[in-house]
């Protein structure tokens, strides 16, 4: 006993540590069992035993790993845990520090679900290339899933209140339990065949993983991927992607985004459409009065105003000459006037008729009617007619007598 | 589908119009081509939102054959 080293209690504690620490097995490793004594501390750190028939290990998980668990452990629960053994020095306790812990049974499903995502990957259902752009405005939408409880209602009430325009054709699934995938997928084949909307949102309100199960079941996948209508994938979960997530048009985090993500909001639409009339109306009346004040501009140019003062000259010596016209005018008029009285004077004087009062006389045959001024346009016995001033004499010819 | 498009057509036309007329230069004439075309683009936009409500179905039968009414007023919590 004398020639060997003697150790301390927290040296011997802290070298099992060591050991268990550095052991390629113990500090990288899953174990099953039951879960029991579950303690979830206020500090928020985990503990709780794992057990079988025969034996039991002391677990802990801390709050860090313990927070991202998304089911709550319960005593009895058949479990997963991945993690490391190490020791509590204090106590020289070992125990199993827990990083993750996932119900058995679902063990299984996770396994799948890998496998499927990888495979599917490969086949390219998960490109980016093939996605789908989503209709702006959509005349119907699509939507398969429960015609229960939630989402579905969020969905419709989200779709109608956004664009109330928008036509809806519910498929009505089971969207957990048995058989629903095959639900699922036919409901997603019945729009693809008929054809009848433009958008199609597939989905259901959250849940557990194994209550989301059918959303990552193949059918479904191949279905949205064979779809000819844009599928809007909208499982109620932040976290994790379901294999229908990937495969999708688009994801959606939940029914409700789903909606908002299917149809525009026509109010906002609308509201934008106002916006653009007005910016139009303004920008038009803006241009013409631009171009209005330029023409002012310009008429108000020397150029102008000299044309302008140009034509107002002209203007008043056109005025000017018209009224010289205007006075000419009446001259010529008046000197007419003049004239005509004039000549209407002369006219009197040069009547035969004017003459009979100053004692002349006019001899008429009374046979023809012919004047006559000489005698010897006369023979005697012949009847004459002798105009005076106011009255006829008829005489006859007794003698002619020409003057010498 | 061929409405869709035309409705999302029509608003891109007339951001475009919108744009191309605010930016003021282009000429009178083409201004108010184009201003014209702007109206009528937003008549048809705001035309196909204020389209009669759309109805709310239910498939009932797998083959989709028969429909019903569908209101969110008959869903039951689940």
């Amino acid at each position: 006993m004398s020639n060997e080293r003697i150790f301390t209690v927290t040296e011997i504690n802290n070298y099992i540590k060591y050991l268990m620490q550095n052991d390629t097995l113990l500090s990288h490793l899953h174990v099953k069992g039951e879960i029991s004594n579950f303690k979830l501390h206020t500090s928020g750190h985990a503990y709780f035993t794992l057990k079988d028939a025969d034996s039991r290990i002391r677990c802990v998980m801390f709050k860090g790993n313990a927070s991202k668990l998304k089911f709550i452990p319960e005593d009895g629960c058949e479990v997963i845990l991945r993690g490391y053994f190490s020791i509590y020095e204090r106590d020289g306790q070992y125990q199993f520090y827990v990083e993750d812990m996932i119900p058995e049974g679902t063990g299984s499903l996770y396994k799948a679900y890998e496998q499927l995502k990888k495979r599917l990957s490969e086949l390219g259902y998960f490109a980016e290339s093939r996605k789908r752009q989503l209709p702006f405005l959509p005349k119907a939408v699509g939507i398969v899933t429960s015609p229960t409880g939630a989402a579905v209602r969020d969905v419709i009430s989200i779709i109608k209140r956004r664009c109330p325009c928008v036509d809806i054709y519910l498929y009505p699934v089971q969207v957990q339990g048995a058989g629903a995938e095959n639900e699922i997928a036919e409901g997603i084949r019945y729009f693809s065949a008929k054809g009848n909307v433009d958008v199609v949102i597939a989905g259901r309100g959250g849940g557990s993983i194994e209550e989301l199960w059918a959303f990552n079941e193949e059918v479904v996948a191949e279905a949205i991927y064979r779809s000819n209508i844009p599928v809007i994938s909208a499982v109620g979960h932040e976290t994790d992607f379901t294999i229908a997530d990937f495969t999708a048009d688009l994801r959606a985090a939940t029914p409700s985004a789903a909606a908002e993500l299917a149809v525009p909001d026509m109010q906002s639409l609308m509201s934008k459409l106002n916006q653009f009339q007005y910016v139009l109306n303004a920008s038009i009346a803006n241009c013409i009065s631009s171009r209005r004040a330029r023409v002012e501009r310009i008429s108000k140019d020397n150029v102008f105003r000299q044309l302008e003062r140009k034509i107002l000259n002209m203007n008043q010596t056109l005025d000017t000459l018209d009224k010289y016209l205007d006075m000419n005018m009446m001259n010529i008029l008046k000197s007419g006037r003049n004239q005509l009285d004039k000549a209407i004077g002369k006219l009197g004087i040069l009547n035969p008729e004017s003459a009979l009062g100053r004692g002349y006389a006019i001899v008429i045959r009374e046979s023809d009617g012919r004047l006559l001024t000489t005698v010897d346009d006369i023979n005697t016995g012949e009847k004459l007619d002798i105009k005076l001033k106011d009255g006829t004499a008829r005489v006859e010819v007794k003698d002619l007598c020409k003057a010498q | 589908m061929e409405e869709n498009f035309s409705f999302e057509q029509a608003l891109k036309r007339l951001e475009e119009i919108v744009e191309t007329l605010e930016a003021g230069n282009i000429s009178l004439e083409e201004s108010i081509k184009i201003y014209q075309e702007g109206i009528s683009l937003s008549k048809l936009c705001s035309g196909m939102l204020e389209e009669a409500e759309g109805k709310v179905m239910a498939i009932m039968n797998r083959n989709g054959e028969h429909m019903e009414e569908f209101s969110i007023s008959q869903i039951k919590e689940a």
